[in-house]
């Protein structure tokens, strides 16, 4: 080995102590740098997700005829493309890129060209993904952009790495102090400099072996911490749940961020080694070699610690200030990490209250604003839905105010005017203490208040005398039996054609100031119940909405599950009040957000403070190390133990104190600042000047920041560096203690052990060992879990396994010994419970008809395979299993779902041994190829997916998926309702060995499967039966939440939806695409298949075991008898 | 043949007032193989003259010459590798290398060149400084004296031109320091050895070729010995190189 190799590991283990805090400062460092990249990673992810849920594609073009959409779908580049049928009729085409296309253009240009779809181009009706062309780098712009948000990232993180370099220096510097002389002599030996240089760097990167690797797995740990604080602070609930916002945003370590963050670690090590090296052969060897670290030059004769602790404190404020450089930095150090404690939480708390203070003040206290609605047609009246909204229960203090237009003429003009009937909440709320006029005495009277804002203030004499105000009306008036529902509109156009009314407004007082600016503005403002009286006369025979603004009535935090039952009951009810602006839920993600916001800057504290700490620890230790004699000396003279440690004590304070007082000075110069900030925003963007005092002062108020907190905090980190510093010195000092007094005076240097230490090897293996504990003990557990299962199963009669190709499937059957037909039941994608749950399908038809139900490879308890699950393969494992389990063709298929690509392709290849085929709602061949877009929003992409895919089939292999879920929430089981307690412990157990290698190779050989049968699929004539369940009418929907209701229900959950109006409602929505579906794209497949019958049974995917098996299984016997006797 | 000579050194501490000249103008020539004794006061100058010819300090003014060669007319690199190999330095404080054993320590100047050391010619320094049995001892396991040796055989093991000793037996007692003597009186004699050795003790003096007396930074005497070389005081027993 090299010399500079040897004495670089000699120093390393020599001193343990010193090489222990470089690598801790390392690895916190490491850590933090960590820790941003992969918060980077994660962010990103995020944003991809977020932009593939609400616009999976890169491109999106309108107008298109069919002709067109198809062909640019297969355009180059184009990796993913679908179409979608727009109300008029045009096609619009869903674009994902796959590489990249250069400057697009010029690719829109050539695809116009190719596809002669000019117009949409030329107007606009094209819609580029700009986020998601970022993330995925497509295109010349997106790449760039990808690459400015990198750069623009990696330079924020690399300057917060740059402040953490003066942990490192500090520790490389104060070990290299302590060998000057040794690196002296070893240069008047005859080391050139660049050998010594070499010593240090050999040593940097040693440590950096273990510190590294280390402060990845630290950064990772502390990354995932954050995640979980911010989430659980906060983030979780706007996504409803934990387990819903992992799904959102879930936590990925990417490898490339983790290369990153070691590289620019391990540099950053080097630098910092590097320049120390530097500094030190800066030095002549004779000085190095006599020149004592320790050697004091200059003391200051007075000092404040030595006015007030006497000699002790003298002796402690020198030896502090012993190396100006190394003060400094602690001292900065300290300042940075107490005074971002101190003030981020503080900041961060203003702005909340700065900010819930702004939404408050526009709008008020009230958390919801809406209508109450009437219908003319059916003779609602907003009243009455007005009257819905109090009986509720839900809210308290309901204002409603309802506006009408009236004119004031002036010689020949006509001023229009609106006159605000309120009632008393909303009066009140508007006036406050300052009724000019009791709202008792304004329906009395049947008068009106003039707010001061109105121009007919001016004219007014208002000295305290009533006064009245001509005005002019529009009364319109229709007969009520005739009027219809749209036809206010109608009316309202005719507007012109109304009577004019003159009315007299009997004025009763004027406000005295204006009323504030985010209140209803009416110049005008008069009883509700004056309204009612008025207004057949006055206003028109139609009823009006009325506006409504209400409080919950639970005015506790803003929480879920209220803002839930809230927008449940608008939600149920919204034909009579609609819900137009929800500010609870603004302000209930506000607190959120800054919450979790809190939370993960909270812990970036905790980590500034570790670094800042491991520093302040090093230099104290350090210190008495090297003080070893001189502090035996004083012993030796007549210094007692306690005044020593006093000492210690005073020299700790003298770090802690400076960085306190700093602290203080620059927190409070923020604060203020800060203060002045917002103070100038407020004057600047949202004071119009015209305000009252009152509500300047409010205004003012809320950018009030407290002063008082940071100080106690500040005070508090101080005092918590102190004590660690104290007890350092303390536990530093006994151990010296230990040694004898001659001894340490004499200085015996460092004791090397030369012992070859193996720790890294040890540990690593201890580690590797660990690991590899833990993992086989979560396989045998699973495996265990898995026989005992399987056990179970049997003994409830579903086990029969029989030998297929190579492995051994699970055949079972039911129903009739020799029955009329052999029904297959080919299970639909990841179905492991088929048998189980057709159990009610398999009681009608298993009356005369033998049901056999063979799990494919992976699936259930068959065994897993490791072949590739082509269409082909499973066809054949299907037939061989059958033959063996001893159940010959003809048959009939019958596949749900995925099943029946098996079905078809079966049918196809082996047409004489299909009787008929049976799709339970199977899944049917897109007309052009396409990644499902539905299942884009799970996952963006095929690489995403498999990714996901492997993350499960790890998850599953381990049994990790057996343990309990993080959500302690009570969630609703799908069957509850219509299985049995046994059924459904059964199922759970069918499916936990769901993620087998055999479905991991279906999933991925999807594509090909459909390419396949695209292929060769051609109109046979074996009978076809097929299932669809897309709803055909508001009663399917009707009956599907029924379903879902009882489901609820038994899993003990309240079912919090108005089936009648939500039914509607999701019917009216989306009827059009389910009749666009139908005509275009299940029709033209049933053709393909050929001789096929259709039968719409509307509701749930799973419907044939589920909610209608009756129905279903009536239909196959009739089926089935018709056509093959 | 001259091996060493200085001309004119200067080297001055400080400024204006507090100007302090180690070494005043100092001028002499050494020949190879000859013994020299640096004698005079504490504070007279010697360890400066000592280091600034070991180019382990540079002088302020003047030059010396090892060989015909300016030493501090070489770059920072070229001076280490001249003190590695042309020049030996023993300090009084031993200045070993507290992680490296005492084997390790004396080769530590070949393993800088990054040359392996002869089996052989380690063998033989070991046992002429009788280290033979603490060869994998660390130095905080030696006392003075072993260390002490442990440090001539660091200067002594590549052989260099010329063995500069700065109070060589200034910590050791009566026997060691005998000891000692022998050993670089063995190393005069049998390798034609330069030493240039600062000493307080009249002893030690008395056993060099030639006395310089140094007060206040100059030289003030210059006086070679009369006695021959094999003239040397009993005892030398030790093997032959």
């Amino acid at each position: 080995m090299r010399y500079e190799q040897l004495l670089a590991s000699r120093y390393i283990r020599a001193q343990k102590r010193q090489s222990a805090f470089t690598v801790i400062s390392i690895l916190v460092a490491v850590a933090i740098i960590t820790m941003f990249f992969l918060l980077y990673g994660v962010c990103m992810n995020c944003v991809k997700n977020a932009s593939y849920a609400s616009e999976p594609f890169h491109l999106a073009v309108e107008g298109l005829t069919d002709e067109q959409g198809e062909a640019l779908v297969s355009a180059e580049h184009v990796r993913y493309g679908w179409l979608d049928r727009a109300k008029d009729g045009t096609v619009t085409a869903y674009l994902l890129f796959e590489d990249d296309i250069g400057d697009r253009e010029i690719w829109m240009q050539h695809a116009a060209e190719q596809i002669g779809a000019y117009k949409q181009f030329l107007w606009n009706r094209y819609h580029w993904n700009n986020t998601l062309m970022m993330l995925d780098g497509i295109g010349n712009e997106g790449k760039r952009s990808k690459l400015q948000i990198f750069c623009i990232f990696f330079v924020a993180a690399v300057l917060a790495a740059f402040s953490l370099r003066l942990i490192i220096d500090t520790a490389f510097e104060i070990s290299s102090k302590e060998r000057e002389r040794h690196y002296g002599v070893l240069q008047s030996i005859g080391a050139t400099p660049e050998q010594i240089v070499r010593i240090i760097t050999a040593e940097a990167m040693r440590l950096c072996l273990i510190a590294v690797p280390l402060g990845l797995g630290a950064g990772i740990v502390f990354a995932y911490a954050i995640y979980e604080a911010v989430l659980k602070a906060g983030l979780a609930d706007l996504f409803r749940g934990v387990s819903k916002a992992k799904v959102a945003l879930p936590f990925t370590v990417d490898p490339k961020m983790l290369l990153v963050a070691a590289a620019v670690g391990t540099v950053w090590v080097f630098l910092s080694a590097y320049g120390v090296g530097m500094r030190i052969v800066k030095k002549a060897p004779m000085e190095a070699i006599i020149t004592r670290a320790n050697d004091v030059k200059k003391v200051r004769k007075h000092t404040l610690s030595g006015l007030l602790f006497g000699i002790s404190g003298s002796i402690a404020s020198r030896n502090a200030r012993r190396q100006k450089k190394r003060f400094v930095i602690t001292v900065l150090a300290l300042t940075v990490s107490i005074t971002v404690f101190a003030l981020f939480t503080t900041l961060t708390e203003s702005v909340e209250r700065c900010v819930i203070g702004m939404t408050e003040y526009f709008t008020g206290d009230t958390d919801f604003f809406g209508y109450c609605l009437c219908n003319n047609s059916t003779g609602r009246q907003a009243a009455e839905s007005a009257q819905m909204l109090a009986d509720s229960g839900l809210f308290r203090e309901i204002r409603l105010n309802v506006p009408q237009t009236v004119f004031v003429t002036r010689g020949k003009q006509r001023k229009m005017l609106t006159v605000g009937y309120v009632n008393r909440e909303q009066y009140e709320a508007m006036f406050g203490a300052d009724m000019p006029v009791s709202y008792d005495e304004l329906v009395r009277s049947g008068s009106y208040v003039l707010d001061p804002a109105s121009p007919l203030y001016a004219q007014a004499d208002l000295a305290g005398v009533q006064d009245e105000l001509q005005a002019v009306t529009k009364y319109r008036s229709f007969p009520k039996d005739q009027i219809k529902p749209g036809m206010e509109s109608v009316v309202m156009e005719k507007y012109a054609e109304a009577e004019d009314r003159e009315v007299t407004l009997k004025i009763a007082a004027a406000a005295k100031d204006q009323l504030p600016e985010g209140a209803q503005r009416y110049p005008v403002i008069g009883a509700l119940e004056t309204f009612e009286a008025v207004k057949d006369e006055w206003f028109c025979d139609f009823d009006v909405d009325w506006n409504f603004e209400c409080i919950s009535a639970v005015n506790a935090n803003y929480n879920a599950a209220d803002l839930k039952t809230a927008k449940d009951w608008f939600y149920s009810n919204m034909e009579s009040c609609m819900l137009s602006d929800n500010i609870y839920e603004t302000k209930w993600k506000t607190n959120r957000t800054l919450a979790s916001l809190r939370a993960g800057v909270l812990f970036l504290n905790v980590l500034i403070a570790l670094a800042a700490l491991i520093n302040l620890l090093n230099i104290v230790s350090t210190g008495i190390a090297n003080r070893r004699s001189e502090l035996a000396s004083l012993e030796s003279i007549g210094m007692t133990d306690r005044q020593l440690n006093r000492m210690a004590v005073i020299e700790c304070l003298q770090f802690t104190g400076a960085a306190a007082v700093i602290a203080a000075v620059i927190c409070l110069l923020i604060l203020l600042g800060t203060e002045k900030v917002l103070r100038a925003m407020i004057d600047g963007i949202f004071l119009t000047g015209s305000e009252s005092e009152q509500t300047v002062w409010m205004l003012r108020n809320m950018t009030n920041v407290d002063r008082v907190k940071p100080m106690l905090r500040i005070a508090a980190a101080a005092l918590t560096a102190l004590a660690a510093g104290c007890i350092t010195s303390r536990v530093m000092l006994r151990r010296q203690n230990t040694e004898s007094l001659s001894d340490r005076i004499r200085g015996t240097e460092m004791q090397p052990d030369l012992k070859k230490s193996h720790l890294l090897r040890n540990s690593l293996i201890a580690a590797a060992g660990a690991v590899f504990l833990i993992a086989a003990g979560l396989r045998i557990y699973t495996v265990a879990a898995y026989r005992h299962d399987r056990k179970e199963y049997e003994k409830a009669g579903y086990l029969n396994l029989v030998d297929s190709n190579g492995f051994k499937m699970n055949v079972y059957s039911t129903g009739a010994e020799h029955g009329k037909h052999t029904i297959v039941g080919l299970a639909g994608m990841g179905v492991n419970s088929y048998p189980i749950v057709t159990a009610e399908l398999n009681a009608r038809l298993g009356k005369e008809n033998t049901l056999v139900y063979p799990d494919r490879a992976g699936y259930g308890f068959s065994d897993d395979s490791y072949k590739s699950q082509s269409l082909e393969q499973v066809v054949e494992d299907y037939r061989t299993g059958l033959k063996n389990a001893g159940f010959e063709a003809p048959y009939v298929l019958m596949g749900h779902s995925y099943g029946s690509y098996y079905a078809l392709w079966w049918q196809m290849k082996y047409p004489d041994e299909i009787e008929a085929i049976i799709f339970l709602d199977g899944t049917w061949l897109e007309k052009n190829e396409c990644w499902d877009s539905s299942t884009i929003n799970e996952f963006p992409s095929e690489s995403d997916a498999y990714a996901a895919f492997r993350r499960a089939f790890l998850r599953s292999w381990f049994g990790l998926d057996r343990l309990p879920a993080d959500d302690a929430q009570p969630e609703c089981r799908y069957g509850k309702a219509l299985f049995s307690e046994e059924q459904l412990a059964l199922w759970d157990m069918t499916d936990y060995p769901e993620w087998s290698a055999a479905f991991l190779s279906e999933l991925k050989n999807e594509p090909e499967a459909t390419r396949e049968l695209r292929k060769n699929l051609h109109p046979t004539d074996t009978p076809k039966l097929y299932f669809s369940t897309m709803y055909t009418c508001e009663e399917d929907v009707r009956e599907y939440m029924e379903f879902q209701k009882a489901d609820y229900e038994a899993s003990g959950l309240e079912y919090k939806m108005n089936i009648e109006t939500a039914a509607k409602y999701e019917w009216r929505r989306d009827a059009w695409s389910y009749q666009d579906m139908y005509e275009n794209r299940l029709s033209p497949f049933l053709e393909q298949c050929g001789n096929c019958r259709l039968v719409s049974v509307g509701g749930d995917h799973g419907i044939f075991f589920a909610q209608k098996s009756d129905e279903v299984a009536d239909t196959i016997l009739d089926f089935l008898a018709e056509t093959t006797g | 043949m001259e091996l060493l000579k200085v001309e004119n050194l200067c080297k001055v501490y400080g400024k204006g007032e507090n100007e302090v000249r180690a070494v005043d103008g100092v001028s002499f020539s050494v020949e190879r193989g000859q013994m020299v004794a640096i004698i005079g006061a504490s504070g007279s100058g010697k360890s400066t003259l000592l280091h600034m010819i070991g180019a382990v300090d540079r002088p302020t003014s003047g030059k010396i010459l090892i060989d015909g060669q300016d030493v501090f007319q070489q770059n920072n690199r070229e001076l280490a590798i001249f003190r590695r190999r042309q020049v030996g330095l023993i300090y009084q404080f031993y200045n070993l290398i507290p992680v490296l054993t005492a084997e390790e320590n004396i080769t530590l100047p070949l393993l800088m060149d990054g040359r392996k050391p002869d089996p052989a010619h380690l063998e033989r320094i070991l046992e002429m400084l009788g280290l033979t049995a603490r060869r994998h001892h660390l130095p905080s396991q030696l006392s003075g004296g072993q260390q002490q040796r442990v440090s001539i055989g660091r200067a002594l093991f590549t052989a260099p031109q010329i063995i500069l000793a700065d109070e060589p037996t200034g910590n050791l007692d009566s026997k060691n320091s005998a000891e000692i003597m022998e050993l670089f009186r063995k190393s005069n004699r049998e390798m034609k050895q330069t030493i240039l050795i600062i000493t307080h003790d009249e002893n030690i003096a008395e056993q060099c070729d030639r006395i310089l007396v140094l007060k206040d930074g100059k030289i003030i005497a210059d006086e070679a010995q009369a006695v021959p070389s094999d003239d040397r005081g009993e005892g030398d027993e030790q093997d032959a190189l």
